[in-house]
C-alpha cells in the first residue's frame, strides 16, 4: 500500500474461452443458475481506488464479449458480441453499454438480429432504482422488425412504460413458426404495442396490428375443425370460408396481461373466391391465447435445442 | 416371432448391444444377428401405430411425435446400451 | 345473340362471430403420452 494511504489495485482480468464450460460460473458465488455461457470469449479489466481517508472507493470495470453464446433460462442465445464500462465515483455508479449485439435468442420464436444501446446511472445505496436511457433497441422477428423509440425511464418509478414498434412482420413467417396444423398465409404487419412493466411483469394495453395495403391471404385446411363442423353449421360456413382467404382488411386489437393471456380483437375483411361467388365475408374473431403455455409447446416440440427440453421438463416435473 | 414374443426379447437384445434407440423414435440394429431385426421391425410397427394415433388425435404432424418420441428415447436409454447420433452408434 | 344471366355474386357480406381460445396443452400430453409409450412397461422400449 503506497505510503499515503491509499488503495490501488489495478486487475486484468485474462482472456477467458468460454467452450471449455464457464470457469466464471464456478467462482462467482451467485452466478445465475439458469444462464449457461457454451461459447465464445470474455475480455475485462478494471481498477480499485480507495483515497487515503475516504470512505466511497472509485473503481471502474470494462468487460468485452465477443460472440458468447450459451442459454438464458429456457432461451437459446448466440452471437453476442458487448462492450460494457462501470464506473463508481463518489456514491454514484455509472455503466455504459455502447454497443451489444446479439445475432439470435430464440425463446421459441427467433429474434435476432438485436441491438442494443444504453446508459445507465444509480446511486450506490439503491443501485436498482436508477435512471435507463435507452438510445437503441431494435430486434428483427419474423421477417420484420421490433423496435423501442429512444427513451429515458426512471427504474424506481413503477409501471414502466415502453412503445414497441413492430414494422413489416411477416404473416407467413409468424404462421410457420406456429406451432399449429394445416395454416398459412400471407401478408405484411405493423403496429403499436405499448407495453408496461410492473412488479407482477410486462402487460400491453389497446396494442393494435394492422397488416398492410392490398392484404393476404389466410388458408386453414384441418381435418379436425372440418369433423367438428359438421355438427356446427356457423362453424362450418367460418372453416369453409378460411380455406383459401383472400382477405383485404386485417386488424387486430391487441392485449396481454401479466399471467402471459394475450387477447387479439381481429377484424377480417375479405372472401373465398370459392364460396358463394367470391361473397364478401366480415369476421369479428376473439382470440385467446397462452403464451407461456404456446412457447412451451414450442420448446418441447424440438425446435429448440435438447438442452432447453431437458429445462422444460424438469419444470414440468413436479406438476404432474 | 409375433410381436409380444418381440416385446420378450426386447430387454436382453438391448443389454447384449444388438439394438439401439434412434432419434427419429424407432429401434436400430447395431448388432446384426438371431431374430435383432424381426424384434426391431414388429416392435417398430407398434410405435409407429402409437405415434399415429397421437399425432391425428392432437392435430399434430407425426414427425413432430416422432422427434419427441427420439429424443425421450435416447434420454431414457440407460447407461453401457446403444444410441445412434449423427448416424453412429454410441454406448451411452 | 342470347342475353347471359349474369348471377352477381351477393352484395352484402357475410359476417361471422367467432370466439377462440387456444389450448397447447396438447405437446405436453403428447410429451407425457410418450413417456408411457417408451417405458419398460409398455414393452416397446
Amino acid at each position: 500500500r503506497p505510503a499515503n494511504g491509499a488503495v490501488n489495485i489495478q486487475g486484468k482480468l485474462g482472456e477467458i474461452d468460454l467452450a471449455g464450460g464457464n470457469p466464471l460460473a464456478k467462482t462467482l458465488r451467485d452466478w445465475p443458475a439458469l444462464l449457461e455461457l457454451t461459447g465464445g470469449r470474455l475480455q475485462g479489466n478494471g481498477t480499485l481506488q480507495l483515497a487515503a481517508g475516504s470512505l466511497a472507493p472509485s473503481a471502474d470495470l470494462n468487460l468485452q464479449l465477443q460472440q458468447v453464446g450459451g442459454i438464458v433460462d429456457r432461451s437459446e442465445l448466440s452471437g453476442l458480441d458487448a462492450r460494457l464500462a462501470a464506473e463508481l465515483r463518489g456514491a454514484k455508479l455509472f455503466i455504459e453499454l455502447p454497443d451489444l449485439r446479439l445475432a439470435s435468442l430464440n425463446p421459441g420464436v427467433p429474434l435476432g438480429p438485436l441491438q442494443l444501446r444504453a446508459d445507465y446511472q444509480a446511486a450506490l445505496a439503491e443501485p436498482l432504482a436508477g435512471r435507463l436511457q435507452l438510445w437503441q433497441a431494435d430486434s428483427g422477428l419474423l421477417g420484420g422488425q421490433l423496435r423501442i423509440a429512444p427513451t429515458r425511464l426512471e427504474l424506481a418509478r413503477r409501471p414502466l412504460q415502453l412503445n414497441l414498434q413492430v414494422r413489416g412482420l411477416e404473416l407467413a413467417k409468424l404462421l410457420e413458426v406456429y406451432p399449429a396444423e394445416g395454416l398459412s398465409g400471407s401478408g405484411t404487419l405493423d403496429g403499436q404495442l405499448p407495453l408496461q412493466i410492473d412488479s407482477d411483469g410486462p402487460s400491453i394495453d389497446q396494442g393494435q396490428l394492422q397488416a398492410r395495403a392490398p392484404g393476404g391471404v389466410l388458408r386453414f385446411h384441418s381435418e379436425r375443425i372440418r369433423a367438428f363442423g359438421q355438427s356446427n353449421p356457423a362453424l362450418q360456413l367460418a372453416t369453409l370460408a378460411l380455406e383459401d382467404f383472400h382477405y383485404d382488411q386485417l386488424h387486430s386489437q391487441v392485449s396481454y396481461d401479466p399471467q402471459g393471456k394475450l387477447l387479439l380483437a381481429l377484424r377480417l375483411h375479405g372472401r373465398n373466391p370459392a364460396l358463394e361467388g367470391g361473397r364478401p365475408v366480415n369476421f369479428t374473431i376473439n382470440l385467446e391465447e397462452d403464451v407461456p403455455s404456446l412457447l412451451t409447446s414450442l420448446q418441447l416440440s424440438g425446435r429448440v435445442n435438447e438442452a432447453i427440453q431437458r429445462r422444460v421438463q424438469q419444470r414440468l416435473q413436479p406438476r404432474n | 416371432l409375433d410381436l409380444s414374443g418381440a416385446m420378450t426379447a426386447l430387454p436382453a437384445a438391448k443389454a447384449s448391444g444388438q439394438l439401439g434407440e434412434q432419434t427419429d423414435g424407432y429401434l436400430g440394429v447395431v448388432q446384426p444377428g438371431g431374430q435383432a431385426a424381426e424384434i426391431a421391425r414388429l416392435i417398430n410397427q407398434a410405435r409407429r401405430a402409437e405415434y399415429q394415433r397421437l399425432a391425428t388425435q392432437n392435430g399434430i404432424q407425426l414427425r413432430d411425435v416422432e422427434a419427441m418420441a427420439g429424443k425421450k428415447a435416447v434420454e431414457k436409454t440407460a447407461p453401457g446400451q446403444f444410441i445412434r447420433l449423427d448416424g453412429q452408434w454410441r454406448r451411452k | 345473340c342470347t342475353p347471359t344471366v349474369q348471377l352477381a355474386a351477393p352484395k352484402e357480406p357475410i359476417n361471422i362471430n367467432l370466439n377462440v381460445k387456444i389450448e397447447h396443452e396438447i405437446y405436453i400430453k403428447v410429451d407425457k403420452a410418450l413417456d408411457n409409450i417408451l417405458d419398460e412397461s409398455s414393452g416397446l422400449f
